[in-house]
């Protein structure tokens, strides 16, 4: 789990362009939207498009992708469950 | 009713931005194209939204709030754009997604970059600007077009001030396809006397924070603009242009600089002889052998002539002939689209 | 300046019909044009439904007269831009030849001629023309040349709400008495870079689109284009020509709030309908159709809807979206629905809100959903794009 949040934290940084920000800058259970990263509703976008491109998971609505990209924690918790289904 | 410039800021090849030199320090042309000095971003944008915007993009936020920032606006009444084909890398980038991805796993981001309004609606978001908001874009008169529309509204009197500006973008890819569709010349020296076919594909984001008050904050006078005039007697001004004169007393002689859109094709530039005839006794200008040519060019010649003015100087890298006046108080603006028709635009001291 | 702008013609094409007759039959029939995709070569041809005109390009090139020869020339938004604005010219019998009137051109179109970019651009063998169609100006300079415009033309590239700052900017400059009459409005074709665009966004709906109601999913592409010819009052006493109707207010305004998304409150919207309204100096319950953006997606319905009650203070006039007809056009939207506004002053109607059964919760507000025929003396016509860009334009008998 340890090793898919690392990943992911690099996958984000890449796929989102958060350029001066470092994997260890970012907080596994920290808010992702909102505060924290700051993230906005065109991130969510690439976040699905990530998910199905890195892990096969397809979201088929956007507001499905709310709770589980609450943070990395979640969001690695959801692929851990989901991944490849 | 009077347009005056209270400032110009332009992202460019040359060192135009963010510096006190008024084109001494030339950049020589690197490569096939040219291609914007980049600034420190971050001093304009917030790092967080940055990341997201392409280059045009971070060119057009950046000299936009300069222009704003030197004229001390908050909030201008409106925000005026044109640009001739819009946000590329990000038009190109999905494409090439599509392409390669046979349609399926596509970013977002680039797609929603590449709407041609991008810069506009991204300006006013910055800047909580709810104001009119508009883009243009017909190719060459871009630009020009915009500015007819900033004028209209500061003669209805629903502005006391506009930004206006104009973006275009080259990339590798563009350049490219460019190339292969015989457009392009391969880079020379001197490249308005190389008599050669083609011309060197350029970039830039200018803008202006335009207002109808006259203050101390004034630099410049944008006294008319005139677009799709067709030159039907090579020794006379063309009708609207000679209207123009005539309205606001302007002769032949008071043109002190005559600013020419030559680009060193060797056909495409014998547009141009008949005005620069006509306008003999003026100082000669060019300037896309520094910024290349691109659709809305003619906004680096507004930000030229409007240093010009300010500075009372005409750098030795734009001069194309020998002349030379006690004080600069007119300059034409000339261009002409391959629409076969010219646009000027006449500029005044304030 | 001229203050009073007159609509003299009318010309569209689009998924319910290839001209202003046809298109106006289908909005009185109840018939939407929106069905699989059927020319577009795209992946997703089975997957989404979209508004396409049922027409190839060569059939486009014959109804223009124009030889299958000269395909390369001609980017599918050219050939729609065209086939409306000569209808809209002939509608108006300006004689653009006429040396005493300037005629201007002001198109609109969010991709220009992408349809063909993206077919060509991975073409070896390719004569690049497409470089040339690809530019938003071309469809407008196609349009020129073949309608013989030598004058003022231009194109506006605000996403969504294009179409109606074309026809703002046309106003303006007859009122300025820059030009006489324009011939303005919008065009865009259908394109695998739209489509898949707005996939990405997540706000397609599989099934037809249901504007303003609960279970709305998002939005069906479309195509077409719609343009108007407007003059000033001069232009029409020295022809001697009548108008249709008028227009009395029009407005611009920006929402800032996001990129993509439109504000909860609809406060951009709001400010559009506001200026307009203030411009027009009609009561607000003079206003007796309002043509919505209304695309069917869940924010532009929410944030259309509560602005709509905002400034109408509860009293919303009828309204519907005519995007479950038409899908939604992009660039050519604004100059669509300006000719439908045009058509429902001149036919004493208003057109059904297609595909409603629910109520949006958080605002309660209903559409009309039958055909209304009823005498119409004022029109509010909505445009929204992306970059927060709303336009709304007022038409008056």
């Amino acid at each position: 789990m340890n090793e898919l949040i690392e990943k992911l934290k690099t996958q984000l940084i890449e796929q989102l362009n958060l350029e001066d920000i470092e994997p260890d800058e970012i907080v596994a259970n920290e808010a992702l939207f909102g505060d924290g990263l700051c993230l906005d509703s065109i991130d969510a976008l690439e976040i699905i498009v990530l998910l199905e491109k890195e892990y096969n998971i397809k979201i088929g609505n956007p507001k499905e992708g709310k709770e589980i990209m609450y943070s990395i924690e979640s969001l690695a918790k959801f692929i851990t469950e989901n991944k490849g289904k | 009713m009077n347009v005056f410039i209270n400032s110009a800021e332009a992202i460019t090849p040359q060192n135009t931005f963010n510096t006190n030199e008024f084109l001494t320090n030339i950049n020589e042309l690197k490569g096939d194209y040219f291609s914007c000095v980049k600034p420190d971003y971050k001093e304009y944008i917030n790092p967080k939204l940055l990341r997201r915007m392409s280059k045009i993009v971070r060119m057009g936020i950046a000299s936009s709030i300069k222009a704003l920032q030197t004229a001390n606006i908050e909030q201008p009444d409106a925000i005026i754009i044109g640009t001739g084909l819009g946000c590329l890398d990000d038009t190109i980038k999905f494409l090439d997604q599509i392409i390669e991805n046979d349609e399926s796993l596509l970013n977002p981001t680039p797609f929603i970059q590449s709407t041609h309004n991008t810069v506009s609606g991204q300006i006013a978001l910055l800047i909580d600007c709810k104001n009119y908001n508009f883009t243009f874009s017909q190719q060459e008169v871009s630009f020009e077009t915009a500015l007819i529309d900033a004028f209209m509204m500061f003669q209805e009197k629903n502005a006391s001030n506009i930004l206006l500006g104009s973006i275009d973008e080259i990339t590798e890819k563009i350049y490219l396809l460019l190339k292969k569709a015989g457009c392009t010349k391969v880079p020379v020296n001197n490249i308005l006397k190389s008599n050669t076919k083609g011309y060197i594909p350029g970039e830039g984001a200018c803008f202006f924070s335009l207002s109808n008050q006259e203050s101390e904050k004034n630099i410049a006078e944008i006294t008319a603009i005139s677009v799709f005039n067709k030159i039907d007697n090579e020794n006379k001004l063309p009708i609207d242009l000679q209207k123009i004169f005539t309205q606001r007393k302007k002769f032949i002689n008071d043109i002190d600089v005559l600013i020419s859109g030559i680009n060193g094709d060797v056909f495409e530039d014998k547009n141009y002889t008949s005005m620069q005839q006509i306008f003999k006794e003026s100082i000669h200008v060019g300037y896309k052998h520094l910024v290349g040519e691109y659709d809305t060019a003619s906004s680096f010649a507004t930000w030229l002539g409007t240093k010009i003015i300010q500075n009372q100087f005409v750098p030795d890298a734009v001069k194309t002939n020998s002349k030379s006046k006690k004080s600069i108080e007119n300059i034409l603006i000339h261009n002409y689209s391959k629409g076969h028709e010219h646009s000027f635009i006449l500029l005044s001291k304030c | 300046m001229q203050k009073d702008i007159f609509v003299t013609g009318v010309g569209v094409i689009s998924a319910i019909g290839n001209n202003a007759a046809q298109c106006f039959e289908s909005l009185r029939n109840k018939k939407s044009g929106l069905d699989f995709i059927k020319i577009l070569q795209t992946i997703h041809k089975d997957k989404f439904k979209v508004g396409e005109v049922r027409l190839t390009n060569y059939q486009l090139l014959d109804i223009l007269g124009l030889p299958h020869s000269e395909i390369k020339k001609f980017s599918r938004t050219s050939l729609l831009g065209i086939i409306a604005a000569k209808e809209a010219v002939n509608n108006s019998e300006i004689n653009i030849n006429n040396e005493e009137l300037k005629t201007g051109l002001i198109s609109a179109t969010t991709v220009g001629g992408m349809d063909k970019t993206e077919i060509e651009i991975t073409d070896s063998d390719s004569k690049m023309d497409f470089l040339l169609t690809h530019p938003c100006g071309d469809s407008s300079n196609k349009i020129c040349e073949y309608l013989g415009i030598n004058g003022y033309r231009t194109t506006i590239s605000t996403a969504c709400s294009s179409g109606a700052n074309a026809i703002i900017h046309g106003i303006k400059l007859i009122q300025h008495e820059i030009i006489d009459r324009a011939i303005v409005g919008g065009v865009d074709a259908l394109s695998k870079f739209t489509l898949n665009g707005f996939n990405t966004l997540m706000i397609l709906d599989k099934d037809f689109c249901k504007p303003f109601d609960e279970n709305r999913k998002g939005l069906n592409i479309g195509e077409g284009a719609g343009f108007l010819v407007i003059e000033s009052e001069k232009s029409m006493i020295k022809r001697k020509k009548q108008s249709i109707c008028k227009i009395t207010g029009y407005a611009n305004a920006n929402d800032a709030y996001h990129q993509t998304a439109s504000s909860p409150d609809g406060e951009g919207a709001y400010k559009a309908m506001y200026e307009a309204l203030k411009m027009s100096k009609i009561d607000y319950s003079e206003i007796d159709y309002v043509n919505a953006h209304g695309t069917g997606t869940p924010n532009n319905d929410l944030s259309e809807g509560a602005a709509l009650k905002r400034i109408f203070d509860n009293k919303v006039p009828k309204f519907s979206s005519t995007k479950a007809f038409t899908g939604h056009t992009l660039g050519a939207a604004a100059g669509i629905e300006a000719v439908f506004s045009v058509l429902s002053i001149q036919n004493s109607i208003i057109y059904p809100n297609l595909n409603f059964e629910t109520p949006i919760s958080e605002i309660g507000i209903k559409p009309q959903t039958e055909v209304d025929e009823r005498s119409i003396n004022n029109v509010l016509s909505n445009s929204f794009g992306f970059g927060g860009n709303n336009s709304s334009i007022i038409f008056s008998k």
